[in-house]
């Protein structure tokens, strides 16, 4: 029986129950009215108390039946319910098994896809130098094509392992800035080499409770999804901005690349729907579920500039700065406060 | 050197190993990165003999797909080879009823695709191409070419002339034209050269 069933019961009975009592008190009205009429004899007792019998018990029938009524139908709902929602629990125990199956098929189609060009190249350059009569430059050039190959493949197999060794965040107290200027600094130096710019205002302290590896992999991914964006209109810069907004810590990531389409914002989030020419599409989505999972959100704040919204909580009843928190590494890029690459565990690592 | 192969790969190591191989195989290779610059390189390079076109080009996952009806579009009836790294059915499907004349899944090695070129270039393309092999080997005018094509469509002089818009005497002129280029003496032996190959 639901609890929802069971109050509904109860009124039930309790009706039945009020309708008895009623019936019987006007029955003992009725004869007790009658009895003054009549002489105080024994037998006039003896009278009315089979006049009070004959009066109830037709009352007290009734109000069984009823109840039995009721109950066999209840009974025939209960079970009627309870074999609807061992069907329905059934058809759910189905569908998640058939979306399960579907979005493994989905994601091997992808990665099957992903990795079979890098591999493909990889075949043909190793056949090529294999039968490479050039000199050595020539040689040493198919050998770094294939390293680069390689490393494309990796790249893949590192997002899908990061996708499986996802397990519940570690919340610390974090210098936000400090971790945004750190991941910055690392990225901007990378991407100085292509000529592009990764501009940070980490200025202002903000301290948040969250993940430091989560944040990590965050930003991480929203500063290269901005500087592939500005590659490919040959050149610009990504700004990446943290700040406290409605006692929440907010980090916001812009780029100068060309905004989304209409039909690129629908499936922006949604696994396997890339934009860029190579990729398994799984950024965003995994960015995304990583701040859901600190009790944030990661969400496309402006349609017509591209600017990432990352929100997460601030850490409650702290009146330190980020100055007063412990240094996470000692690097040399921002002010001063960085924390290397190497310093932090990777997504993936240890799982 | 035995024909052209127009080959459309977006990832540039592909590319340029496999655009190696069908040159040292004795082919002319016009390479493209996309479907956009395949139908230019096409259209520029004369007649191709077979087009060799990756499915996904850039981030369009079905380019490849719509390239072989935009190659027909613009003339090039050429057999053509379908490369993908993943074959799922409803491209296959696409792909065989779009008239692809084969299809090879990556990773392969160049000799199998060189192996998928010589066979595509025997079978054939359609009708069509197989005029269009004949016609641009025999190195026609524009208009030699519109007549020629009247002429394998079985139009009388007269006919052509009518809907050319030009005398019965330039039309007879220009099929002489034709069959000097083509190296034969009638109708018949036009018919012949294209048809019965």
């Amino acid at each position: 029986m639901t609890p929802a069933s069971r109050p509904r019961e109860l009124r039930l009975f309790a009706y039945v129950a009020l309708g008895v009592v009623a019936g019987a008190l006007y029955v003992v009205f009725d004869v007790l009215s009658e009895a003054r009429l009549r002489s105080g004899t024994l037998t006039g007792i003896l009278a009315d108390a089979h006049d009070v019998i004959d009066h109830t018990s037709p009352l007290l029938v009734g109000g069984l039946l009823g109840v039995c009524a009721h109950y066999l139908r209840l009974r025939a709902q209960l079970s009627r319910a309870q074999d609807a929602a061992a069907r329905a629990e059934a058809l759910r125990t189905r569908l998640h098994r058939v979306e399960r199956d579907q979005a493994v098929w989905v994601l091997a189609a992808a990665v099957l896809h992903e990795l079979n060009n890098p591999l493909h190249a990889l075949g043909l350059l190793l056949d090529e130098l294999v039968a490479c009569e050039d000199g050595p430059a020539q040689r040493s050039d198919l050998v770094e094509r294939a390293r680069a190959q390689t490393e494309r493949a990796l790249k893949h197999l590192q997002a899908l392992r990061s996708m499986r060794s996802l397990g519940e965040p570690e919340f610390q107290r974090i210098a936000l800035d400090r971790v945004i200027a750190a991941v910055a600094g690392d990225m901007g130096a990378l991407a100085a080499e292509d000529g592009l710019t990764v501009r940070a205002d980490c200025s202002r302290a903000v301290q948040a409770s969250a993940d430091p590896m989560y944040v990590r992999t965050i930003v991480e991914n929203l500063l290269d999804n901005g500087l592939h964006a500005v590659r490919a209109v040959g050149g610009g810069c990504v700004t990446i901005r943290v700040d406290s907004e409605d006692g929440r810590a907010v980090v916001r990531v812009s780029d100068d690349g060309p905004p989304f389409d209409a039909a690129a914002r629908a499936t922006l989030f949604e696994p396997l729907g890339s934009t860029k020419t190579q990729g398994l599409g799984l950024g965003l989505p995994i960015a995304r579920a990583l701040a859901r999972a600190m009790r944030g959100d990661l969400v496309l704040e402006e349609a017509d500039r591209k600017a990432f919204r990352l929100e997460l909580p601030l850490r409650e009843g702290s009146s330190m700065t980020s100055h007063d928190l412990p240094k996470v590494g000692q690097g040399s890029v921002g002010q001063g406060l960085s924390m290397t690459s190497h310093e932090l565990p990777k997504v993936g690592q240890g799982s | 050197m035995k024909g052209t192969v127009l080959l459309v790969e977006d990832e540039r190591d592909t590319r340029e190993l496999l655009s190696q191989a069908i040159e040292r195989a004795g082919w002319r290779c016009v390479a493209a990165a996309g479907a956009e610059e395949a139908l230019e390189r096409a259209k520029g390079a004369g007649f191709v003999d077979v087009a060799v076109t990756d499915v996904v080009l850039g981030s369009d996952d079905r380019a490849g797909l719509r390239l072989m009806t935009e190659l027909r579009a613009a003339g090039i009836h050429a057999p053509v080879i379908v490369i993908t790294a993943y074959a799922d059915v409803e491209k296959v499907k696409i792909a065989l009823n779009e008239g692809a004349a084969h299809l090879l899944e990556k990773p392969f090695r160049a000799p199998q695709l060189l192996d998928a070129i010589e066979r595509a270039r025997s079978h054939g393309g359609d009708a069509r191409h197989a005029v269009d092999q004949v016609l641009s080997r025999a190195n026609l005018t524009a208009k030699e070419r519109t007549v020629a094509l009247h002429l394998l469509d079985g139009l009388s002089s007269s006919e052509i002339a009518e809907l050319e818009h030009n005398s019965a005497k330039t039309i007879r002129q220009h099929v002489s034209q034709i069959y000097a280029k083509c190296g034969v003496g009638s109708r018949a032996e036009l018919f012949r050269l294209v048809y019965a190959r």
